[in-house]
């Protein structure tokens, strides 16, 4: 019955209640979201980093190479050549080495020199036909395949640069030869091709399209450093743009990239260490929203003590006729408490919903720059949001409770 | 005296009560059995609010001991108190207070002992509120509200019924109808009704009868 006499004071008094569950909804919405998008961005970058150990890639900026490289977020840092990178590809300490060629764009979407190991480290599965075997053959993500319609069979023609109206490689058709299921990670953007592909549109046209900056044709003819290496003698020197790298011991981890970046004019490039410094970087603006949420939060507490120490002030014969009633002190100190924690659970709902909503917001609107579709599904943590409102709320109505429990009931039925 | 005659409703002896600053207030044992009806009357000034909170186990007298349906009041165990009063104690109010967020069929249900529905829908029908269920308290008429809180007070059936200046404030006509009703539910219910007023014209109609003495010196700390 209390609890009945608590939720009609909550939504018998419709102003009070909706500032005091608004002000809460503010805080929860804005605390969850947090919680979501860090959570789901770092699970996702820990998703696509699939066990890469280190990043090979031309000189330039580390996080550049990780995002480009791990990620396909950012423009890679340049070319490096394969003659350069094979010793370090072969070493002994490297378990696995997947290099990365990159080299035009369909609709859009990257068309990546690779080999199939690339797929099954991202863990794709072939929806329909088969792995490419021979250049100029290309196996579709399930994003692209979706947005393009492209189907086994089909020819497409790749374009040189990221926007759709760059030149066209009118004479290198490629022929889709598979579709990869959906992956939930980098794979499902990207248009898979050996390296040799690349090479081939490439290679054999020395193009100058001045587009440096883009790093994807910094080719530099001539300037090979290892003419021992004369594997493919009669094409130019062949280039591939990173090597993703899963070595046998963690050590190595540590040792390599320092061989690395003081022998040759590459760089080899923790991407675990980037992230996290990506994340110690946006974490500056991430805790600048907590100290927000934080704040409405505070705010809200203190509007439901004076909303509730309001209402036991003036709902002092109420609370007498409780106690004439038949309640107890300790009931009468739970009414309040009551009241907080039921004015608690409101805002956390639509503090929930509203995050949800905002995350929608954030999906539709930032989809295709993040690359990342957040799930709106309860998250495990948001328990805590929970807990830590109702503490809150609890909180607040604590001297407003002390004061119901100890309200002269002689003198409030003398009234 | 302070051994409780096991079939009363409620037995008081030798209860005093001092305000802080303000004289003694002395009062006159009081003995109820089921069914039976009291009037206390005594000028403003004289102690019959203090009275009757001290009855109610609201304010513990300097001296005497109060018993309510064979238990006796101990004030160091407030819980219990609350729980004897809750259970055998209704108090009827000269200016009825509800709770005011919730309905006229909630404030009925409001007591921990309160009766099943159906028969406090039956009360709420023979008192004549049962189309006003639905209503909250600052929709009704005064004589609704008055209505409503005889109601509560027998919500749990209550083999005692305290009546704080039920007439004061109504004409003649309301007066008597006030008080047909309170007599007729208190016998209904077989609960004894001690009526504390300074209401001359009850004097005519209930026979048993104490009046307060009128203490000068109590004029002084009036509690009306």
């Amino acid at each position: 019955m209390i609890t009945r006499v608590a939720w009609a004071s909550v939504t018998r008094r419709p102003l009070t209640t909706i500032l005091c569950v608004l002000l809460i909804t503010f805080g929860t919405s804005i605390t969850s979201l947090l919680l979501l998008v860090n959570q789901q961005m770092e699970q996702k970058f820990a998703n696509d980093l699939a066990g890469t150990d280190l990043v090979l890639g031309a000189k330039g900026s580390p996080l550049q190479l990780v995002l480009s490289a791990v990620y396909h977020l950012d423009a890679p840092t340049g070319n490096i050549s394969l003659a350069e990178a094979a010793p370090y590809l072969e070493s002994p300490l490297v378990k696995q080495a997947i290099p990365l060629a990159y080299g035009d764009t369909y609709a859009g979407y990257r068309i990546l020199g690779t080999t199939a190991d690339f797929l099954d480290k991202y863990g794709g599965t072939l929806a329909s036909g088969r792995v490419f075997t021979e250049p100029m053959e290309v196996v579709v993500g399930a994003e692209v395949a979706q947005q393009t319609g492209l189907k086994v069979g089909d020819t497409l023609l790749g374009a040189h640069g990221e926007t759709a109206d760059a030149d066209v490689h009118a004479d290198h058709p490629y022929t889709v030869v598979g579709i990869v299921g959906h992956a939930g990670n980098a794979l499902d953007r990207l248009l898979l091709t050996p390296v040799a592909s690349v090479w081939e549109v490439h290679g054999e046209h020395a193009h100058e399209h001045g587009d440096e900056e883009q790093g994807e044709h910094a080719h530099e003819h001539g300037d090979e450093e290892h003419p021992e290496h004369e594997a493919h003698a009669n094409e130019p020197e062949e280039e591939i743009t990173a090597v993703l790298l899963t070595l046998h011991s963690k050590r190595s981890v540590l040792t390599l990239p320092r061989v690395i970046n003081q022998n040759t004019r590459m760089q080899a490039v923790l991407p675990a260490l980037e992230i996290n410094r990506l994340f110690y970087l946006l974490g500056i603006g991430t805790d600048a929203l907590r100290l927000l949420g934080g704040g409405i939060m505070l705010v809200a507490s203190i509007s439901i003590f004076m909303a509730l120490l309001d209402r036991m002030r003036e709902r002092k014969h109420e609370l007498a006729i409780l106690r004439v009633t038949g309640y107890s002190r300790f009931q009468l100190f739970l009414l309040p408490v009551i009241e907080a924690g039921l004015l608690a659970l409101l805002g956390y709902v639509f503090g929930l919903l509203l995050s949800r909503a905002m995350l929608w917001w954030v999906n539709f609107r930032a989809a295709a720059d993040f690359k990342l579709i957040f799930s709106q599904t309860w998250q495990g943590n948001e328990v805590f949001v929970l807990l830590g409102t109702i503490a809150l709320a609890v909180m607040a109505a604590l001297f407003p409770a002390w004061r119901a429990m100890r309200v002269d009931v002689v003198a409030a039925l003398r009234r | 005296m302070s051994n409780t005659i096991p079939s009363a409703v409620l037995s008081a002896s030798q209860l005093s009560y001092q305000y802080r600053g303000g004289t003694l207030l002395s009062f006159p044992d009081l003995h109820l059995d089921p069914g039976e009806v009291l009037l206390v009357l005594g000028p403003s000034g004289c102690g019959k609010t203090t009275l009757l909170h001290l009855l109610a186990g609201l304010l513990p007298p300097r001296t005497g001991s109060i018993a309510l349906a064979g238990q006796s009041y101990n004030y160091t165990q407030p819980a219990v108190l609350d729980q004897i009063r809750g259970r055998n104690l209704g108090i009827v109010y000269q200016q009825p207070h509800f709770i005011d967020t919730l309905t006229a069929w909630q404030n009925l249900r409001l007591s921990p002992f309160a009766q099943s529905k159906e028969e406090l829908l039956e009360l709420a029908q023979q008192i004549g509120i049962a189309h006003l269920l639905k209503k909250y308290p600052q929709e009704m008429s005064a004589g609704e509200l008055q209505r409503l809180g005889i109601a509560r007070a027998l919500a749990h059936r209550p083999g005692l019924i305290l009546a704080d200046e039920p007439t004061s404030a109504l004409d003649r006509r309301h007066c008597l109808a006030v008080l047909e009703r309170l007599q007729t539910h208190a016998r209904q219910y077989n609960a004894a009704l001690l009526i504390v007023t300074h209401d001359d014209r009850l004097m005519t109609a209930i026979p048993q009868q104490i009046t307060l003495d009128y203490q000068p010196a109590a004029a002084q700390n009036q509690q009306v």
